[in-house]
């Protein structure tokens, strides 16, 4: 699938001829493709902004004169859950690294102090995806918001548009589900949470 | 609130946020209608309600923006990894103002950030000139998140500007030379863009160029917590950038020359100047290491799309409005070290200026010998080393020596004479002798970084037609290569040179092996690189070729047109020099229609690319389909040419020059001027001698070509010693049946018998008719000279009988094949009838 696909998926999916879905092996693919040289670390220091990761894949992929913000939308949708399993599948190769499974991460003090509030470290983004999972079995709209939001860097009048329902009700969702995380993550990380 | 329906829990808990502490609680209560479990979930959710604002909430935060200052937020103008564009518009005043809104996306800054961040915008805002869209504002909105709100532009992306309306070569220049100005304006002012790229670059509608974001990027990255000088993703697409900036060292307003040079490079030729594909990586490696394609090579390649927006009839006319002078200034702005660049952006801009009116530019082509002095001077190679160690512990070891390994590399890979020019080869020499001993000394032999610069290192020497120390470095590579666990592509690389090296040493089986070998990794290789593959075809065809095994060696060098052609393109110069290696084969297997028409569009294809190594080439090529078919005439100038190219291109003591004056030699030997002839030879001789080694074949085939002259002209001794020299070599290098060693052999025969050395001479030349087993036809020329010489030795040692046949079949038969006129011809038949009159007088 080809920039022209993705726009042309896109407008499909809008249509409702097409379910975003389709998009997810090649967005999933031009993600990971990007995100590999920054998650290896090339640099030490360096976090991983999982919004312009996004965006740097959306202008690549996507004919940006035969677009609307709709199909944006849809697109980072999509980009959102691969950037998500991109992002937890990385965390847990780290820690099996880190448990002894050959090489020992080496984690220095430029490390410790790049932890930057959009991308927790390792340990906490993998509490995060359980905590989001637990929170998807009970409300998997509420979940799909935190999803869409956090690991695509959506606003919320785009998420409204990919989930088919009001800025209202996002807005209410976004509420819950922050609430309910923190709440999950305070417990299970210790007091201080974030 | 009984009766209605349950509500939702974030119902509840929204409407709950919306109160005041105290009557939060009350309020569940009431909401929860009795359900404890509900109760108590909505309880501990409020109790962290309020600590979890801003909670997850980082990254792009737009939505509640729809208003930052005076403006209004509308459409999304465009999104990058640094910040997202929108278009505001200004709706309090007294007139309407249309300004991009630039929202920086990162973490929530600092005061000490943001104190930096207000002291950048505050330089940028003094940026005043027709060309650059000006920054009006800048600040931060409530939740701290920096924004700078921008003159908004109506206008295209120049290169989109410049093929939708098709503008010229000469309006590109002007559009390029305006940015130029503007930027140099920003630069007095100590403002560096960072980023000029064609989404950079908008043209009105009257046509005025107009430079965006200028200084942003430094804005940008001092917003940054994580470290001052990273600059997000712009780092994902190096299309643009300088190598100081891929290399994260100091940028200086010469790195906006540089990408005003790709820019312009671009609008030219509308393609980059290196042949890395996208992908980020490779790029950035080219940008530090690779010399830039010529903008006419390029432009030579140029697509139909290409040429039609640049109203171009043909590549090869966009091709020539690029070479010389414009394509001089590219390359100057382009250089890899920012002091070879223009010194500033108005010299640039100046120099387009004299190019649009027809002056003289400054620009120079670069030479190798001012590079390479500069370069000695200023960096010591132990600096690069002793920087190393230094720098270890932040970049580790492996990426230090890659970048190490990358500056000699570029140093190193100027030294191919293609680019020096000729120039003191003995400067490259002692570049290469020094560099060779430090890494010999300093770095770890098993590791791929040691592999790559000993490769580079095994070709200059090679280029420089140094091939014993060629070898030894190639050789070292390889095995360093193999220990290091490289990949099949650099082990495919290094069999290739050794290959061509042993070549060169005329070790042809073990070149062969080399050859094969490419071929078996390549084979294994998936995606296959067919563009190697055809390179390895044609040199295991020509070296197949030189050890006479013609049906396999012909399979080769078709096959590596053919897949090149597929690959690379008809006008890759590759190609250009596979069709040459067809052309030249065919020669001397006496199909000259073939050669004849390849060996002509070799040249053609040439000319057209522009290439000068290429062009040299085919012409030495065409010249020796001319010598062969004995159109002397013809043959000198194109030899002339060729070899006036290679002395600009290689120097004068160069194995390939020497070779290109023996050919010349034998045309004028052929025209009868024999003087100027044997002084080519013996140049030739000797470079051989030097380079190639006193028992190497090109030193052969020098001998044999004397030796004939000498016999020619009458010096008889001194052809002796050149033939019988040149004999030996030839068994030494094929063995006895080879059809060079035939040759040899009839040439030593022909002067043992002009010396009177009847039977010497007989037996040389009976010796040469058995080893021809077949492969030439008997009415080839060659055979019937043979049988005619050896018919003459006969008769001297009185076996009458035996010369009789002989003497008579292959004067008839070289008059019918040659006709009358033809020294060979002619020769046989006065044998013959010497022959006759003596059996008259006895």
């Amino acid at each position: 699938m080809n920039g022209t696909d993705v726009t042309t998926t896109l407008r499909k999916v809008r249509l409702g001829e097409s379910a975003p879905e389709a998009l997810f092996p090649v967005v999933y693919e031009e993600l990971r493709r990007l995100a590999s040289g920054h998650l290896r670390g090339e640099r030490s220091g360096h976090t991983l902004q999982t919004t312009a990761l996004v965006h740097e894949a959306y202008l690549r992929l996507v004919d940006l004169r035969r677009i609307d913000w709709q199909d944006r939308a849809h697109f980072f949708g999509v980009a959102s859950g691969a950037i998500r399993r991109i992002l937890i599948d990385h965390a847990r190769a780290r820690n099996r690294e880190k448990r002894g499974g050959g090489k020992v991460a080496h984690v220095s003090l430029d490390d410790v102090l790049a932890l930057s509030v959009t991308e927790p470290p390792g340990a906490e983004l993998l509490e995060l995806d359980r905590a989001l999972e637990a929170l998807a079995k009970l409300h998997p709209e509420k979940a799909r918001v935190v999803e869409l939001r956090f690991f695509g860097g959506l606003t919320l009048p785009e998420i409204a548009e990919v989930l088919g329902v009001t800025r209202r009700t996002v807005d209410r969702y976004w509420l819950f589900a922050r609430t309910w995380l923190y709440r999950e993550l305070k417990t299970s990380l210790g007091e201080g949470g974030q | 609130m009984s009766g209605g329906p349950r509500r939702d829990i974030d119902e509840i808990l929204e409407q709950a946020a919306q109160l005041a502490l105290t009557a939060r609680e009350r309020f569940l209560r009431d909401s929860c209608e009795g359900d404890d479990a509900l109760l108590s979930e909505l309880l501990s959710l409020l109790e962290v309600l309020d600590d979890s604002r801003g909670f997850l909430e980082t990254g792009e935060n737009s939505s509640q923006l729809q208003v930052i200052g005076p403006y209004t937020l509308g459409r999304v103008l465009g999104a990058g990894g640094m910040g997202t564009v929108y278009l505001g518009e200004r709706s309090d005043g007294e007139f309407e103002r249309k300004v991009a809104v630039k929202l920086i996306h990162s973490g929530l800054p600092t005061p000490d950030i943001l104190r930096r961040f207000h002291r950048e915008k505050r330089v940028l805002a003094r940026l005043d000139h027709p060309n650059i869209a000006r920054l009006l504002d800048g600040g931060a909105t409530p939740e701290g998140r920096p924004y700078l709100i921008m003159e908004y532009v109506e206008g295209e992306p120049i290169d989109r500007y410049c093929d939708a309306r098709r503008l010229s070569i000469r309006d590109r220049v002007s559009l390029v030379r305006s940015v130029g100005f503007a930027v140099d304006h920003a630069h007095h002012q100590n403002v560096v863009h960072r980023d000029i790229k064609p989404a950079n670059v908008l043209v009105d509608r009257r046509g005025a160029p107009k430079l965006l974001d200028f200084g942003i990027a430094k804005v940008m990255a001092s917003t940054d917590q994580a470290d001052e000088t990273h600059t997000g993703f712009q780092r994902l697409t190096p299309r643009y950038a300088s190598p100081e900036q891929v290399l994260h060292l100091d940028v200086t307003p010469a790195s906006d020359v540089y990408s005003l040079g790709v820019l312009l490079y671009e609008l030219l030729t509308g393609a980059g100047p290196y042949d890395a594909d996208g992908a980020a990586l490779e790029l950035s490696d080219a940008v530090v290491r690779s010399a830039p394609v010529r903008p006419s090579v390029r432009a030579a390649r140029a697509s139909a799309h290409v040429l039609v927006a640049r109203r171009e009839k043909s590549s090869a006319s966009l091709a020539d409005s690029m070479r010389g002078d414009l394509e001089h200034v590219v390359l100057q702005a382009l250089a890899k070290d920012p002091e070879d660049r223009y010194p500033t952006a108005a010299d640039f801009a100046q120099d387009l200026s004299r190019w649009l009116d027809s002056e003289q530019v400054e620009a120079r082509p670069e030479t190798f010998t001012s590079r390479a002095r500069r370069f000695l001077k200023r960096h010591p190679l132990t600096a690069y080393f002793r920087e190393g160690r230094a720098r270890r512990e932040s970049q580790g070891q492996r990426q230090l020596a890659e970048t190490i390994a990358g500056l000699l590399q570029d140093v190193l890979s100027s030294v191919d004479p293609t680019l020096a020019q000729g120039r003191d080869i003995e400067l490259l020499r002692s570049v290469l002798d020094v560099t060779a001993k430090r890494v010999n000394l300093e770095l770890d032999p098993d590791t791929l970084i040691a592999a790559r610069l000993h490769t580079t290192i095994g070709t200059a020497y090679h280029a420089i037609g140094a091939y014993d120390a060629a070898e030894a470095h190639l050789g070292s590579g390889l095995e360093a290569r193999r220990r290091a666990g490289a990949g099949p592509l650099e082990l495919a690389q290094s069999h290739l040179y050794l290959g061509g090296t042993c070549r060169e040493l005329s070790r042809y089986p073990e070149a062969i092996d080399h050859f094969r070998r490419t071929l078996a990794i390549l084979e294994q290789l998936s995606p296959p690189d067919r563009g190697q593959e055809a390179l390895a075809r044609d040199h295991l065809g020509r070296a197949l070729e030189i050890l006479g095994q013609d049906e396999e060696a012909e399979r080769e060098l078709r096959a590596a047109i053919e897949i090149g052609t597929e690959a690379l393109g008809r006008e890759n110069l590759d190609v250009i020099r596979f069709v040459g290696s067809l052309a030249r084969f065919l020669t001397t297997r006496e199909r000259p229609e073939e050669a004849g028409e390849l060996a002509e569009d070799s040249v053609a294809r040439a000319r057209l690319v522009g290439d000068e190594p290429s062009l040299s080439m085919a012409l030495v090529t065409h010249g020796f389909y001319l010598n062969w078919v004995r159109a002397f005439e013809e043959a000198e100038p194109v030899y002339r040419e060729g070899l006036a190219l290679r002395v600009k291109i290689y120097g004068e003591n160069h194995p390939f020059v020497a070779n290109t004056q023996v050919d010349l030699a034998t045309v004028l030997e052929s025209l009868g001027r024999f003087d100027e002839a044997e002084s080519l030879y013996l140049r030739a001789l000797e470079t051989n001698r030097a380079c190639s080694g006193a028992r190497s074949l090109d030193v052969g085939t020098k001998l044999n070509n004397i030796g004939g002259l000498m016999r020619k002209v009458g010096r008889l001794e001194e052809a002796n010693a050149y033939l019988e020299e040149a004999l030996s070599i030839y068994r030494e290098q094929f063995g006895d049946s080879h059809l060079w060693v035939v040759i040899a052999r009839m040439n030593l025969g022909a002067t043992l018998l002009a010396r009177a050395e009847f039977a010497r001479a007989e037996a040389e030349l009976a010796e040469a008719e058995s080893r021809i087993d077949g492969r030439w036809e008997d009415d080839y020329w060659r055979v019937q000279v043979l049988r005619s010489l050896r018919g003459a030795a006969l008769a001297r040692l009185d076996r009458k009988a035996e010369a009789r046949p002989l003497l008579e079949a292959a004067a008839e038969s070289l008059t019918r094949s040659l006709g009358e006129g033809d020294d060979r011809a002619d020769s046989a038949r006065r044998r013959w009838q010497e022959f006759v009159a003596e059996e008259q007088l006895s």
